[in-house]
């Protein structure tokens, strides 16, 4: 058996060789050969899932001489098996070679049992259960069956309590239950407004006042949520048979939930901290801002608006927000998931933080301007005014978002739908604080001011508040390249991409964006392939 | 670039494939494939013949193929389209995975379903709350559609 295992190595070895020096004529040029060798036998594997036997067959020879080889070699009857080579089943009256296969290849067989009736328990012909093969798998780079590796452990639940706590706000709970309220912060995004237009069923769900409540019932309740998730799942799957679907999904993660986690993943704590501290003055929209919820299913549709808490979605998938993405608008949900991961994350290492937004969230004034439609007209209008002072002159008011409050995570989609999350520009200075406050008015109207740009803005996911957000920024912005873009440097060292120093300048040329990197790479010729 | 890649495994899977898999490109386009995976014995989908349909992108290994099932199956993370909730084969691939260690992943899929990332809810809670239930069914499926 080692023997064999040596001459299949060193077969193998020398046909990769073959293979590489002439890729086009491999396939033919094999079988030619050893079709002028005259009636060679050819020796075949036959493999079924927990053994091995090898038989000769002419070279010439139809797949029934085979299978009755087989069934010798088995002792099974002929008509029970069921021979299998490159992922078709071999049929009797074609030849073997019609199927493509080779001396020393290896063809797989299958005993069929009777289809027991009414589906018994398993047949055991097949002999002991096979692990071996989930067993190797687990050498396997980067998959997993079982759960999703890649996501970030903050994500998975956030403080629950804290949570719960923010629900159980009465200032929260006030909101919620005014329909109306929600409603009109959700048909005040242009986004979803669209969206609406487009899916007269959303529109219904969100102008619904049940489903509205049904979306706050669900927020609270782990298992309702659960359910949602799966019927957001179902929708992403439904979403990929839709022509051009999945490709407008694959793009999405590749090009924002990529460099997304990485810039999470290399967050530092301090950086974060040293962020919130300068938004002390204001901090506490942070609190009811958010809805890291993307509006991909009905269920969710409602809730943008209305997941005051801070809603931890549990999925990785979740950022990904299918209509956010077709909308063209794609950083949204995951902007929404990255920032609420990092407001959870400040909040829940600084109580004070969670204190004073809470203080504040209670405060009777907020609620009031909150729940006035005109008052969030009014802060829209700032907002919209302070963008266009920014226009006017970008160097006197920095960039707006920062100056708000530096929603680092949300800037770049809020701006530019089209770049990456990660873009590191937008860490909220001290600078940039300072300059809201001249431009814009009393910090809490400012602060008021990022809550609700960020429902505005933020579409269907809302950004995890402008701690989140501060957090975000400061954190990406605060670091090397190579450690911001580790993910995808070890990706690129992965394809082959072994010239680290021109990887990390590719990779900050294009903003953590693997597949634009590689581009890059190729284009600049840094990279001879 | 990719043509090459493919042809490597091709040959690879020619010669040592996965005991329970098989592999091969449907026509003379090799960006086409098709893929058996015999159930693994270990799970109710033991027996049955379950044929895939790959589709290699144009930037393949960059990009990850597509592979969807052919046959019906009753599992909780393959929907009735054949579409499969796989992560490697979305957002956690990588280049230095192959067709022989996807289909590998599909089979220990088979094996282990993930209910808590289901594409088909309802299979997911079959199989968490009834699975003699699950395994019944999948059984059932199995040898209507796939023996």
């Amino acid at each position: 058996m080692d023997e064999d295992n040596g001459s299949k190595k060193n077969q193998s070895a020398m046909h990769v060789e073959d293979i590489s020096d002439k890729p086009e004529e491999a396939t033919t040029s094999t079988s030619s050969a050893t079709a002028a060798a005259a009636p060679a036998k050819w020796t075949l594997k036959i493999k079924t899932p927990n053994q091995e036997k090898e038989v000769q067959v002419e070279e010439e020879g139809k797949v029934k001489s085979l299978r009755d080889e087989v069934a010798k070699l088995y002792t099974q009857p002929s008509e029970k098996l069921c021979l299998v080579y490159g992922g078709k089943i071999m049929k009797d009256e074609d030849t073997i070679k019609s199927y493509g296969v080779k001396d020393n290849h290896s063809v797989h067989l299958v005993i069929r049992n009777p289809p027991p009736a009414g589906g018994s328990a398993p047949t055991p012909t097949q002999g002991a259960p096979s692990n071996v093969t989930t067993a190797s798998l687990g050498g396997l780079p980067g998959q997993s069956v079982g759960g999703r590796p890649a996501m970030p452990a903050g994500l998975g639940m956030p403080n629950m309590q804290n949570l719960d706590q923010l629900l159980d706000n009465p200032m929260v709970q006030s909101m919620m239950s005014n329909p109306e309220m929600i409603r009109n912060v959700v048909s005040s995004n242009p986004q979803i407004q669209s969206l609406m237009e487009r899916n007269p069923e959303l529109s219904h769900a969100l102008n619904n006042p049940d489903v509205i409540r049904q979306a706050m019932q669900v927020m609270r309740n782990p298992n309702m949520m659960q359910e949602m998730m799966r019927n957001y799942d179902r929708a992403l799957s439904n979403l990929e048979s839709l022509p051009g679907g999945f490709n407008a999904l694959q793009r999405f993660y590749n090009d924002y939930q990529e460099p997304m986690y990485s810039a999470m993943s290399t967050q530092n704590p301090f950086a974060a901290l040293a962020g919130g501290a300068n938004s002390t003055t204001n901090p506490a929209p942070a609190a009811p801002a958010e809805n890291a919820e993307p509006l991909p299913n009905p269920w969710a549709a409602a809730t943008p608006p209305t997941s005051q808490g801070g809603l931890p979605r549990p999925a990785p998938g979740a950022a990904a927000n299918p209509f956010a993405a077709l909308a063209g608008s794609g950083g949204g949900g995951l902007g929404g998931a990255a920032g609420l991961q990092q407001m959870m994350n400040q909040m829940n290492s600084n109580p004070q933080l969670m204190q004073m937004a809470q203080q504040t969230m209670n405060n009777p004034e907020l609620s009031r301007v909150i729940s006035d439609p005109r008052g969030i007209q009014a802060l829209q209008q700032l907002q919209q005014a302070y963008r266009t002072l920014h226009e006017l002159a970008p160097s006197m008011f920095p960039n707006p978002m920062g100056a708000l409050g530096g929603m680092g995570g949300m800037a770049p989609f809020g701006g530019l739908p089209g770049t990456p999350n990660s873009t590191p520009q937008q860490a909220g200075s001290p600078m940039d604080t300072t300059a809201a406050g001249g431009a814009a008015p009393p910090p809490m109207n400012a602060a008021l001011e990022q809550m609700m740009q960020q429902m505005m803005r933020g579409g269907a996911a809302g950004p995890g508040g402008p701690l989140g957000g501060l957090g975000a920024g400061a954190v990406t912005g605060g670091q090397p390249p190579e450690v911001r873009f580790q993910a995808q440097l070890e990706t690129l060292q992965q394809m082959g991409f072994n010239n680290r120093a021109a990887n990390i300048r590719a990779l900050t040329a294009t903003f953590g964006d693997v597949n634009a990197a590689v581009e890059h790479l190729l284009q600049s010729g840094a990279f001879p392939m | 670039m990719a043509l090459k890649r493919i042809n490597k495994e091709l040959q690879d899977l020619g010669r040592d494939p996965p005991a329970q898999c098989s592999a091969g490109p449907v026509g003379d386009d090799l960006f086409h494939w098709q893929a058996t995976i015999m159930g693994p014995a270990d799970s109710p989908y033991e027996g049955g013949v379950f044929f895939l349909d790959i589709v290699f992108p144009t930037d393949y290994p960059f990009k990850p193929p597509k592979v969807s099932f052919q046959t019906k199956i009753y599992h909780p993370n393959i929907n009735s389209n054949g579409s499969i909730c796989l992560d490697i084969l979305r957002s956690q691939w990588s280049p230095a995975l192959t067709i022989s260690k996807v289909l590998l992943s599909i089979c220990s899929l088979l094996t282990d379903p993930n209910p808590d990332d289901p594409l088909v809810p309802e299979i997911a809670r079959a199989y968490k709350t009834d699975r003699e239930k699950y395994n019944q069914m999948a059984r059932e499926w199995t040898s209507k559609y796939a023996m």
